[in-house]
C-alpha cells in the first residue's frame, strides 16, 4: 500500500490535470450539451489508462455509453460503474470559481462534476495505474460501465444494460460514488432509492390577462398553487391516493444497518444548512424517513411576472418540476399514472404532465461476502471508521444494472458531507481524492484474492 | 373649417405622429428604463403646444409633469394620465417590437399605445382643436401626468399633496375608457384599490440534493403552500383572517346602475379562454364580482429550476408576486399586516414586501359631471353610452379625489380587444379619432355646464 500511496502523490498533478480536461468539457445532460466530447475524452482517458478494448454504444440518439475492458491476472472481475454527464450549473452568480474548470483552492478542488460524478471516475483510473506501474499489472479484470443520461434519469440506461449484458459478466460491482460524512467516517452505499420526475404545466387562460380579471378567473399560478399544495402534507406524507400501495417495509437486515447508522439528525440539519425539519421526523424518525421514506419535492416554480417591481397580471401558464424519491418496489410510471387520476379527481383542467424520467429503487442484499470484502479493504486503506449504508437518500440506476445481472453493487468514492453536489461551488477535498486512490487500489488487490 | 369636430379631425394626422414619438420611448416603470427620458419628452410635448409645463421630482420618485393652457374663464378642467407603460415581457409574443410602434389593418401596435400614451395623446390633440376653432379655450385646462401608475402610483399621493393649488379643479376626466364588445362607449366612475406584495420564502441556507426532500421542506414547497391558502379554490372567497372586515357594501343607487350594465359572460368567457367564472359565477353574480368583490391574484412565482429538462434540486428560495385588488374601504397596508398574520398563524415563514398600495374610490353616480360627460359622449360619438359605477381596475383616483375634492370621470380611447398589459397591445385608429372629437367637445361644452348639484 506504501509504494501506491508514492505513486498517487507522485503523479497527482497528471491526476488533477486529467480531472481538469474532463470538468471543462459542459457535459450538462438536462441540456443536452457536450455530452459527445466528454464521452470522446473519457474513452481517451480510458485507453491512457491501459484499456485494451473501449466500446462506445449508441442507441436512439441518446448519449453514448462506454464499455471499457482491463485484462487483470485472474478472471474475477470488477465492474465499476460511473457517469460523464453532469448537472447544470445554474445559478451561475453563486460560484465563487467558474463551474468549467478545475479550480484548486484550499486544499480543494473545485468545478461541476468533481464530486458528482468526474472526480470518482478519475480517481478509479488513477488507482488502475498506479497497480500497473507498482505491480505490473491488474490483480483482477476490470470494466468501466460508463454512461451519461445520469443526472436526466439514466433514460436508456436499462436499454444499454440489455444491449450489452453478455460483456457486463462480473462478481460485484462498485458504484459512482461515496462520502465522508461530518465525523470523518467513510460511508460504503448498498442502495439507492428510485425517482419520478415530472413537469407539471398549466394553462388557465387563452392570454396573459390583466390581472383585475382575477375577480371572475383564477389565473394559471394560483391553479397550479392549489394542486402542489394538495400534494404532500406538513407531516411528509405524499397525499396520492395509492402512493404508498406497491411500498415493501425494509428488510429486518436493513433496518438492522440503519439502527447503527451513527447519522442523527444533528447531522442531517447541518447537512441541510436548516434548523427545521419535516414535522414529525426529527431524531431517529429523520433517519429513518432519510432512507426508507418516498419523497415529494418540487424542483422548480415558473409562472408570469418575477422580475423587479410590479407588473399586474394574470399569467396564462404555470409550471413546476416534482421529484418523487421512490423506495422498494414503487414503480414511477404508476407514480405517474396516479398523479394523474389525483390531478383529475381534484378538478384541475388543461394541464399537461411530461414524464422525464423514472427509475426502481434497489437495495442490494447486505448477507452477501461481497459487502465485508469492500467494507473491510475501505478501513484497512483509510483507517476510517466505515458505515455501512443499507441505501442512499439519492437515486441511480441500480436497479437497472443489479436485477437483471444479479450483481451485489457498493458504492463508494472521494466524496465528503460538505461537497455541494447539485449545487453551486461543488468541490472535493484533494486529501479525499488520493486517499480514494489509495483504497481503490487496495481493494482491486483483496477482491482478486 | 368652422366647427370644433372638423379641426378635431384635422388634429388626427398630427396626434398620431405624437403618439409614435411617446410610443418609441420605452418607459417601464417596473424597471424604470426610459422614465426620466420620458417624463422630459412628455414636457417638451406640451411646451409645444405652448403650456406652462412644470417637472416636478421628489427623491426616487418619477417625474411628475403638470401642464396648464390657460382658458377664458378660471373653471377648470384636470385630465390625469400616465406616461409609464407595463413591462413588454413576454417579448417572444409580440407581432411587432413592443417599442416600434407599427399600424396594421386600421390599428396601432405598441406597448403604452393603449395603456396610457394614447389617451394622452388624444387629449392634447382636442386642447390644440379647440384652440384652432376658437382661438382659445373656453375653460382652464390642466394636464398632470405621473410615471408610477404601472407600479401603484407609489408618490402620486405625495406628489398631489404638495402641489395641491396647481390642481385645483372643477371636474376631472382619468386615464382610461373602452369600448365593450357591443361597441358601446364606457363612462367609468370609480376604481378598485390594490394591495401588491412580492412574498420571498427563504427555507435553507443554500440549494440542497433534493434526496434530501424526505426531511426538509424545500422553498419551493412551502411557496405553493403559502400561495394555495389565500383563496379558497372552491368558492374564490380569500381566506386571510379579517381581510373583508372594511369592505363597504355598494350602495343601492350603484348596484341598480351594475344591474343596467350590459354583460356578455360568453363573450367575455371565450375573450379570456376560459370555461367558466371563479366560484361558478354567473350572470349578475359575475358582473357583482367582478365590480364590487375584492381579489387575490398570483401574478408571478419562481423558485429553483425552471430552464429545460430536470435538475433535482431542493431550492433555498422563492419568490412570488400577489395582487389583491381591493374596495372601498379596505386599506393596503392593513391587508398587507394580515397577510403576514395569516402565514404567521400558519408557520410558514414568509417575507412580505408591499410594493404598491392604492384604495379604492366611487364618484357619486348622481353627480351632474357624471351627466354631463355621458352626455357628450353619446353626442360626439353617437354610442350608446354605459356608466358603470366602478372599474374592476385600479388606479390613484383616491388619491387624487381627497386633494382636488372634483368629481372624477373616466372616458377614452381603447376597446375591448386592446390586450392592455399583454403582447400586441393596440388601439384602433378609427377610435382614436373619434375621442379626439369627443374630447374637444367635453372640453367646449364644460366651460358653461351647471356642475354642482341642486
Amino acid at each position: 500500500m506504501e509504494s501506491i500511496r508514492a505513486h498517487v502523490t507522485a503523479h497527482l498533478a497528471e491526476h488533477l490535470a486529467l480531472l481538469d480536461r474532463l470538468i471543462r468539457h459542459p457535459s450538462v445532460a438536462a441540456q443536452g450539451r457536450g455530452l459527445e466530447e466528454t464521452a470522446a475524452e473519457v474513452e481517451a482517458q480510458c485507453r491512457e489508462a491501459g484499456a485494451v478494448r473501449v466500446e462506445r454504444l449508441r442507441l436512439d440518439g441518446a448519449p453514448p455509453v462506454l464499455l471499457a475492458e482491463f485484462p487483470g491476472r485472474s478472471d474475477r472481475t470488477l465492474l465499476f460503474y460511473n457517469h460523464y454527464d453532469v448537472q447544470p450549473p445554474e445559478p451561475l452568480g453563486e460560484w465563487s470559481a467558474p463551474p468549467f474548470e478545475l479550480t484548486v483552492r484550499d486544499g480543494c478542488l473545485y468545478g461541476r462534476g468533481t464530486s458528482d460524478n468526474k472526480g470518482d471516475l478519475v480517481s478509479r483510473l488513477a488507482a488502475l495505474r498506479a497497480l500497473r506501474e507498482t505491480a505490473g499489472g491488474l490483480p483482477c479484470r476490470v470494466l468501466f460501465l460508463v454512461e451519461g443520461e445520469e443526472e436526466v434519469g439514466s433514460v436508456h440506461f436499462g436499454r444499454y444494460v440489455r444491449a450489452l449484458a453478455d460483456r457486463l459478466r462480473a462478481d460485484g460491482c462498485i458504484w459512482e460514488y461515496g462520502e465522508r460524512d461530518p465525523h470523518e467516517r467513510l460511508h460504503v452505499i448498498a442502495g439507492v432509492k428510485g425517482i419520478c420526475y415530472v413537469e407539471l404545466e398549466v394553462e388557465a387562460t387563452a392570454r396573459d390577462l390583466h390581472s383585475m380579471w382575477g375577480a371572475v378567473v383564477d389565473g394559471a399560478a394560483t391553479h397550479l398553487a392549489w394542486a402542489l399544495a394538495g400534494l404532500r402534507g406538513a407531516d411528509g406524507r405524499v397525499l396520492i391516493p395509492g402512493f404508498y400501495d406497491a411500498v415493501r417495509p425494509p428488510r429486518p437486515e436493513a433496518l438492522a444497518a440503519a439502527a447503527a447508522v451513527p447519522l442523527d439528525d444533528a447531522q442531517l440539519r447541518l447537512q441541510a444548512g436548516t434548523d427545521r425539519l419535516i414535522e414529525g421526523r426529527s431524531g431517529r424518525a429523520a433517519v429513518h424517513a432519510y432512507l426508507f421514506e418516498p419523497t415529494c419535492t418540487i424542483c422548480g416554480l415558473d409562472a408570469g411576472y418575477t422580475g423587479p417591481g410590479m407588473k399586474t397580471v394574470l399569467p396564462r401558464r404555470a409550471r413546476a418540476k416534482i421529484d418523487f424519491r421512490l423506495v422498494p418496489d414503487q414503480d414511477p410510471e404508476e407514480v405517474v399514472r396516479l398523479l394523474r387520476a389525483h390531478l383529475d379527481r381534484t378538478g384541475l383542467r388543461r394541464y399537461t404532465l411530461r414524464f422525464f424520467g423514472g427509475e426502481r429503487a434497489f437495495q442490494t442484499d447486505l448477507q452477501h461476502p461481497f459487502v465485508s470484502l469492500v467494507t473491510d479493504a475501505a478501513r484497512e486503506a483509510t483507517g476510517r471508521e466505515t458505515v455501512l449504508m443499507p441505501t442512499s437518500p439519492g437515486t441511480g440506476p441500480m436497479h437497472d444494472l443489479g436485477h437483471p445481472l444479479g450483481l451485489p453493487i457498493l458504492s463508494l468514492g472521494v466524496g465528503y458531507w460538505g461537497c455541494n453536489a447539485h449545487a453551486p461551488d461543488e468541490h472535493i477535498r484533494l486529501a479525499d481524492f488520493q486517499e480514494t486512490v489509495v483504497m481503490l487500489a487496495h481493494l482491486l488487490a483483496r477482491f482478486a484474492g | 373649417m368652422d366647427t370644433v369636430a372638423e379641426h378635431a379631425r384635422a388634429q388626427t394626422a398630427s396626434a398620431l405622429e405624437t403618439l409614435h414619438r411617446l410610443a418609441r420611448q420605452p418607459s417601464v416603470a417596473a424597471t424604470g428604463e426610459g422614465i426620466g427620458e420620458c417624463a422630459a419628452l412628455v414636457g417638451r410635448v406640451f411646451e409645444d403646444a405652448g403650456a406652462r409645463v412644470a417637472v416636478h421630482a421628489l427623491p426616487g420618485a418619477a417625474p411628475l409633469v403638470i401642464a396648464e393652457f390657460p382658458g377664458e374663464t378660471e373653471r377648470t378642467l384636470l385630465f390625469y394620465d400616465h406616461y409609464d407603460v407595463q413591462p413588454p415581457e413576454p417579448l417572444d409574443e409580440w407581432t411587432s417590437p413592443p417599442f416600434a410602434p407599427t399600424v396594421r389593418d386600421g390599428r396601432l401596435f405598441g406597448r403604452g399605445v393603449g395603456d396610457n400614451k394614447g389617451d394622452l395623446v388624444t387629449r392634447l390633440a382636442a386642447v390644440r382643436a379647440v384652440q384652432a376653432a376658437r382661438g382659445r379655450l373656453p375653460c382652464r385646462v390642466v394636464f398632470v401626468v405621473e410615471g408610477e401608475e404601472e407600479i401603484g402610483s407609489v408618490h402620486f399621493g405625495a406628489y398631489v399633496r404638495r402641489h395641491a393649488a396647481a390642481l385645483r379643479a372643477d371636474g376631472c376626466i382619468w386615464e382610461f375608457g373602452q369600448r365593450d364588445v357591443k361597441e358601446r362607449l364606457q363612462v367609468t366612475l370609480g376604481v378598485k384599490g390594490i394591495c401588491y406584495l412580492d412574498l420571498e420564502i427563504h427555507a435553507t441556507s443554500r440549494d440542497l440534493h433534493s434526496s434530501l426532500g424526505a426531511i426538509v421542506d424545500g422553498a419551493g414547497t412551502r411557496m405553493a403552500w403559502a400561495l394555495a391558502s389565500l383563496k379558497d379554490p372552491a368558492t374564490g372567497s380569500v381566506l386571510v383572517e379579517g381581510f373583508y372586515d372594511r369592505v363597504r357594501e355598494p350602495s343601492a343607487r350603484e348596484l341598480e346602475a351594475a344591474r343596467r350594465l350590459p354583460f356578455d359572460e360568453e363573450e367575455l368567457k371565450r375573450q379570456m379562454g376560459v370555461d367558466g367564472f371563479i366560484g361558478g359565477a354567473t350572470g349578475f353574480d359575475a358582473l357583482h364580482r367582478l365590480l364590487f368583490a375584492p381579489t387575490c391574484t398570483v401574478c408571478g412565482v419562481e423558485s429553483g429550476y425552471t430552464g429545460v429538462g430536470s435538475k433535482t434540486v431542493l431550492p433555498r428560495r422563492a419568490r412570488a408576486k400577489v395582487d389583491f385588488r381591493l374596495v372601498p374601504d379596505q386599506d393596503p397596508e392593513e391587508i398587507a399586516a394580515l397577510v403576514r398574520d395569516h402565514f404567521a398563524r400558519q408557520g410558514l415563514e414568509v417575507s412580505v414586501r408591499l410594493l404598491g398600495g392604492e384604495r379604492a374610490h366611487r364618484t357619486d353616480l348622481d353627480d351632474p359631471f357624471v351627466a354631463l360627460v355621458s352626455g357628450v359622449a353619446a353626442e360626439a360619438t353617437g354610442r350608446e353610452v354605459v356608466v358603470l359605477p366602478t372599474s374592476a381596475g385600479t388606479g390613484p383616483m383616491h388619491d387624487l379625489a381627497t386633494v382636488v375634492g372634483a368629481p372624477i370621470v373616466s372616458i377614452g380611447t381603447s376597446y375591448w380587444g386592446a390586450r392592455a398589459h399583454a403582447p400586441d397591445e393596440h388601439i384602433r385608429l378609427a377610435d382614436f379619432e373619434e375621442t379626439i372629437g369627443l374630447m374637444a367637445r367635453l372640453i367646449e361644452r364644460f366651460a358653461g355646464a351647471r356642475l354642482s348639484p341642486g
